[in-house]
């Protein structure tokens, strides 16, 4: 590990012909991190991706790696491998050449060559496949293959954009820890980009949450996930309520917030004053179904059951309430099957108030 | 299903009828005129080999048949060496706009006769023709261009130049640009990229292009007659001379025999080499 940063974004912005992709990015990222982006599509993602290879010039501002301005150089002068979403491999080479292809330009010896690229392709396990032409592998061994054709270089950044887009959902699992693994075995630098918000959050040790070009939050996946910053994270990262209300008083840590019919204690953050128009939220999973009655108690709101939503054994249902036709909560499917709740069924839906997050 | 049937019976019987009445046909007929024999300046049918003997034993055939494979092969190199650039500029760096301008100019030559093209080259060429005057002007001696090699391979050019190009354009634009960039981020610069990925990507093209210069230069007859002089003659120049001064139908079809059976290998060799695989060399 080095202290200056493998990557260092200075104000960088692209507009293409008049529409902005990338709006004054200021990004620092260590040497050896596993950084996600995220975002909704058509945030400046892979534009973001493709200005660090070069492949794209910044319209302003800086790049920088290990200490060394960047941006000048041609892609083909820059160690920054990219791993591409639709895999981009030669159609016309085979496996073992595929791989060996940034070896051979960067000139090394053929014995060489022969020794790395048999290397990787035991490590990412497509040895036995090396004199297949692409176009007889499946997804997976492509998505191996564009794999060992970018690390066989030895490189200290990869660039990965949406590098499991194209597999199914087994595939994707499986995936994602083999590249955790490899990225925590060699101490590579990862900029991973996906629209998988679970992906990110499952692989990063830092995720970067992007909309309409700019950087809307950067965090660990922990603090995206229960401690967004702002409106469009709460709404795009996890599955999160969200209440608008005023502060009626301030209790200690706490405050009180009236919305509508009911009022909520919720944890008093960067000091609110009584009548500030606040937002604050909670987590669908961190919300409890109780049997219908006037709602009695703080944080306790009525709800009527709408609908319902499987993934997995975790099943999300939708409740209208005064604040919406979707207020959602998240349970486990055997805890659902004991509630036995049918469409229009009336409950009241309450959280602990240490739970719930008030947006800045 | 049976109405697919007929509905693929109606789309590839015409074709395939075109195919047996203008090609097929004439051909087995060229074949069986091989066998037969010329009495009086008469056509006679008959069952001989002598045709074969006699065209397969002059050591002129042999001259003539080499000399129209080198020069039919050093047509297809040189105009698929001219054409490239062109295409690869056309194909990946021209913006859409002057592409179009450029396929239209490039299929115009076409709308004029082919014979018409290579006359006006005779003005231009020739010894006091319009390069010539020039380069004298400038106070360069003349250079003999028309009636040598030089002047064949101004023929041959103008006949299929903007055709290989066009091939090789098409081919060259349908390259996936990914490929290129990915290339380029594997610290392949640009001059490399052309050899190691536009090269092979546009192999069918650049294939199909240089088949279709070998075919059309190894048949023609205008160019090495009109530009070349005739002087060293061709394949076809020889059928022409064995019909017209002897009416010898059946050994000019024993050339044209030789010549079909070369440009079908040639043919079969160009498109197992375009369409073979990554990996089945090793
Ligand atoms: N070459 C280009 N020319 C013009 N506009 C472009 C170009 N590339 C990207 N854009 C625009 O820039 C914006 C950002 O695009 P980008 O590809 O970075 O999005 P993304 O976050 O990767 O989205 P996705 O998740 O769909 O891949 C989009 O509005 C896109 O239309
Ligand atoms: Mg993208």
């Amino acid at each position: 590990m080095t202290s200056t940063p493998a990557i260092e974004l200075r104000n960088i912005s692209k507009i293409f012909n008049g529409t902005t992709a990338v709006s004054d990015v200021n990004l620092s990222i260590s040497d050896g991190e596993f950084i996600a982006f995220i975002g909704p599509s058509g945030c400046g993602k892979t534009t973001t991706l493709r200005m660090i290879a070069g492949l794209e010039q910044p319209t302003a501002g800086e790049i920088a790696s290990y200490g060394k301005r960047v941006d000048q150089l041609k892609p083909w002068e820059r160690d920054t491998p990219l791993v591409w979403q639709n895999f981009a491999l030669f159609p016309f080479m085979s496996v073992a050449e595929n791989v060996a292809f940034g070896l051979k330009m960067m000139r090394l010896p053929e014995a060489e060559i022969k020794k790395r690229i048999a290397e990787w392709m035991e490590r990412v396990g497509i040895l036995q496949l090396r004199d297949r032409a692409i176009s007889q592998l499946s997804g997976g061994q492509k998505q191996r293959v564009a794999l060992a054709r970018a690390l066989v270089t030895q490189p200290r950044i990869l660039l990965l954009d949406e590098p499991l887009g194209a597999l199914d959902a087994h595939l994707r699992i499986k995936m994602q820890s083999e590249l955790k693994t490899l990225q925590q075995e060699t101490g590579i630098t990862f900029i991973y980009v996906t629209h998988n918000q679970s992906e990110a959050l499952a692989m990063a040790n830092l995720v970067a949450v992007m909309n309409e070009g700019r950087i809307q939050q950067l965090g660990s996946p922990n603090q995206v996930y229960r401690a967004p910053s702002n409106r469009f994270v709460a709404q795009f990262v996890g599955m999160n309520n969200l209440i608008d209300g005023e502060v009626a008083a301030i209790d200690g840590e706490h405050c009180m917030i009236r919305a509508g019919s009911n009022s909520f204690s919720v944890p008093a953050a960067n000091k609110p004053s009584p009548g500030d128009k606040v937002t604050f939220i909670i987590s669908a999973d961190l919300v409890a179904i109780e049997s219908a009655e006037a709602p009695q108690r703080e944080n306790q709101i009525a709800a009527t059951f709408r609908g319902e939503e499987f993934i997995g054994s975790v099943v999300t249902m939708f409740f209208e309430t005064e604040y919406g036709a979707e207020f959602k909560v998240q349970q486990q499917q055997r805890a659902v099957q004991k509630l036995g709740l049918k469409f229009g069924d009336r409950v009241n839906l309450s959280w602990t108030a240490n739970d719930s997050f008030m947006l800045l | 299903m049976r109405r697919l049937n007929a509905f693929f019976a109606t789309i590839t019987v015409p074709p395939i009828l075109w195919q047996v009445i203008f090609f097929l046909v004439p051909l087995i007929f060229l074949v069986v005129m091989t066998f037969w024999s010329v009495q009086n300046y008469r056509l006679k049918p008959d069952f001989t080999f002598t045709n074969w003997q006699k065209v397969l034993a002059a050591g002129y055939f042999y001259d003539i048949y080499l000399r129209t494979f080198l020069y039919a092969a050093a047509a297809t190199v040189i105009t698929s060496i001219v054409a490239f650039p062109v295409s690869l500029f056309l194909g990946l760096n021209a913006g859409p706009r002057f592409r179009i301008v450029a396929i239209f100019l490039l299929i115009c030559p076409f709308f004029t006769s082919y014979l018409v093209r290579t006359y006006s080259w005779q003005v231009i060429i020739s010894d006091n023709g319009i390069i010539n005057t020039m380069l004298g002007a400038v106070g360069i001696g003349q250079v003999a261009m028309l009636n040598t090699f030089v002047g064949t391979m101004i023929g041959y050019a103008t006949f299929f130049l903007p055709l290989v190009i066009l091939l090789q354009f098409a081919s060259i634009a349908a390259i996936d640009r990914d490929l290129i960039q990915a290339a380029h981020n594997l610290r392949c610069g640009r001059l490399r990229t052309i050899f190691a990925v536009v090269v092979p990507s546009a192999k069918v093209g650049l294939t199909v292009g240089a088949a279709f210069a070998f075919i059309l230069a190894f048949g023609d007859f205008v160019a090495p007659s009109l530009l070349g002089g005739g002087r060293s003659p061709t394949l076809s120049i020889l059928i022409i001379d064995t019909v017209k001064s002897a009416s010898d139908w059946p050994r000019a079809s024993v050339v044209a025999m030789a010549m079909i059976v070369t440009m079908m290998g040639v043919i079969f060799a160009a498109l197992t080499f375009a369409y073979r695989k990554p990996g089945e060399t090793h």
